[in-house]
């Protein structure tokens, strides 16, 4: 009797294993295959839209949701004049969102010097709600075609909208993404392995995305948007922590797609410390948990998507699920091992761990980012990657506990979407040339 | 896949578990598949291969020693620990070897590049 229970639980053990199991390396074959394809087109000819050589040139607004920005919102707002696209067809509003620090007054005194700069300013009846409701808020007042967002932290190229215009001219094109690189990046070894992290999910995740036609993800800042397909899909969801993961999904349902453009730059502020990496990683999970529940069965159900989109946006929406599965893996391999030990689970067993080299957001894997740093010429950059485990290893306490959240205030009926802002120092200021 | 056909033939004559086999042939086959596409000498790449193979054995070779002596004196129980871990700890030489090898490469593209500007 007791030989047959024991059977049993290996055998759903060994079920549950394998289903796992086969979960993991779909991720790791899809990382592997967008690794070969970045690989394989790297020197093909570049699409570069240049001040030069553009023709096509949409009115725009940029969007700019600043909540106690004072530290980096002068910088972001100074850049804003010095971009090159006309200014006659530019609009810049900065939406300061019940700041309680100078960020009101800052972007103030640019308006009064600017006429395409305008302030919205926001009190705390009804501000202070996070960056969705922040841009709807500016939304109302944008009279461009495209509507460009960035957050208040960010340093674009000053080209960065003419680069980023001229894939609209395609009218399947519905979002443009540039490329989100580390400002602060030498600050400490946190941001330094968040740069290895952005190297691999843009340099590689996102350029491959787009070259294979998957899903591509709009990042929700450094990007532009139409704004009459924004109008169409209601603006951004407010109800929803990952409201650029939501607006992504809906674009691609809509029957648009995510053009993603690596040569449009902006810099960013990374976190500097494991408490605010934690903060931040924590609202990407738990957003990003929120839209995999909502869209899941939407992207299953589309007839805009094709069958390899339809893959590749259910991977995407469920991997911040995967640092938790890996650890029931992981929790699950144990007494299989003892219960019915099998070649065959050591085979699969000797490729599990290569997730661990893995982080949250883009689940790319040490070859991923490995190949990142080197098409984007770093030298020593990689002598970091084996330091990323850590990150990874951060992130299943991370993800468990959105995970645990997002779980009970389901079975509640409540939703607890605060938004724990990420703080900016303005350390990066003194990486920018004057 | 052809260097971890020749992986898997080479190493069905060697003494080693099944777990450091695998991972033999799936550190070649990566390091295969994604470094010599990359620009860089071919000798440099090769011998960045071999070190990594020959890392490999012998690291494996001594761990699965270090651990039969350990299941000879405290039992069989500690089989269960050596598979488990085997995976792990040949992970930890495979990126790091992995990471300088790709700096090595960029190293000498970025010289070759100044090389050909000057």
């Amino acid at each position: 009797m007791k030989a047959g229970g024991e059977d049993l639980l290996a055998e759903v053990l060994e079920a549950f294993f394998l289903i796992l199991a086969g979960l993991m390396i779909a991720y790791l074959v899809r990382h592997y295959i967008f690794t070969i394809t970045v690989l394989k087109n790297h020197q093909k000819p570049k699409r570069v839209n240049t001040a030069e050589n553009i023709t096509f040139q949409p009115t725009i607004s940029v969007l700019i949701p600043a909540h106690n920005e004072e530290k980096v919102v002068g910088r972001t707002i100074q850049r804003m004049t010095e971009l090159t696209y006309p200014k006659d067809k530019l609009q810049i509003i900065i939406i300061e969102d019940a700041s309680t620090d100078k960020t009101g007054a800052i972007a103030d005194q640019y308006a009064a010097m600017h006429n395409h700069i305008k302030v919205i300013h926001r009190d705390r009846k009804v501000g202070g709600r996070g960056k969705a409701s922040a841009l709807n808020a500016g939304l109302k007042r944008a009279a461009g075609e495209i509507i460009v967002c960035f957050d208040a932290d960010y340093y674009p190229q000053p080209d960065f909208l003419e680069r980023i215009t001229k894939e609209f001219v395609n009218p399947k094109v519905g979002v443009v993404q540039g490329r989100i690189t580390v400002l602060n990046e030498p600050y400490n070894i946190v941001t330094r392995l968040v740069a290895l992290e952005r190297i691999g999910g843009y340099r590689i995740d996102q350029q491959a995305r787009d070259n294979l036609g998957l899903i591509t993800q709009f990042g929700g800042t450094a990007g532009g948007i139409r704004r009459s397909l924004l109008e169409s899909l209601g603006g951004w969801n407010e109800s929803i922590l990952a409201e650029d993961t939501d607006l992504t999904l809906r674009v691609y349902l809509a029957g648009y797609k995510v053009s993603y453009l690596n040569e449009a730059e902006s810099y960013e502020e990374a976190v500097e410390s494991w408490q605010a990496y934690w903060k931040q990683r924590y609202r990407w999970a738990k957003g990003h948990m929120q839209c995999a529940f909502k869209h899941s069965f939407n992207v299953i159900r589309s007839k805009n998507l094709g069958l390899k989109e339809k893959i590749d946006g259910l991977l995407m929406l469920n991997v911040y699920f995967m640092p938790i599965l890996a650890l029931l893996l992981w929790a699950t391999f144990i007494p299989l091992l003892i219960l019915k030990p099998s070649p065959l689970f050591g085979a699969v067993w000797a490729l599990l761990p290569f997730p661990l080299y893995s982080f949250v957001g883009n689940f790319a894997p040490f070859f991923e980012v490995g190949i990142g740093t080197y098409l984007d010429g770093r030298t020593r950059a990689n002598w970091l990657i084996p330091l990323l485990i850590f990150t990874f290893l951060y992130n299943i306490p991370i993800c468990t506990k959105a995970f645990a959240d997002l779980l009970i205030s389901k079975i509640l009926g409540k939703d607890d979407n605060h938004w724990e802002k990420t703080v900016h120092s303005g350390n990066g200021n003194c990486y920018i040339g004057s | 896949m052809l260097s971890a056909a020749f992986s898997f033939i080479f190493l069905s004559f060697l003494p080693l578990s099944y777990e450091s086999k695998y991972t033999i042939i799936i550190f070649n086959f990566l390091f295969v598949a994604l470094t010599f596409p990359l620009n860089g000498e071919l000798k440099t790449k090769s011998a960045m291969l071999m070190i990594g193979n020959i890392v490999c054995l012998f690291g494996n070779l001594l761990f699965s020693l270090f651990f039969a002596a350990l299941i000879y004196y405290f039992g069989e129980s500690l089989k269960t620990v050596y598979v488990f871990l085997n995976p792990f700890l040949n992970l930890l030489w495979i990126v790091s070897l992995w990471s300088v090898t790709l700096a090595a490469l960029a190293s000498s593209d970025e010289s070759r590049r100044r090389r050909l500007a000057s």
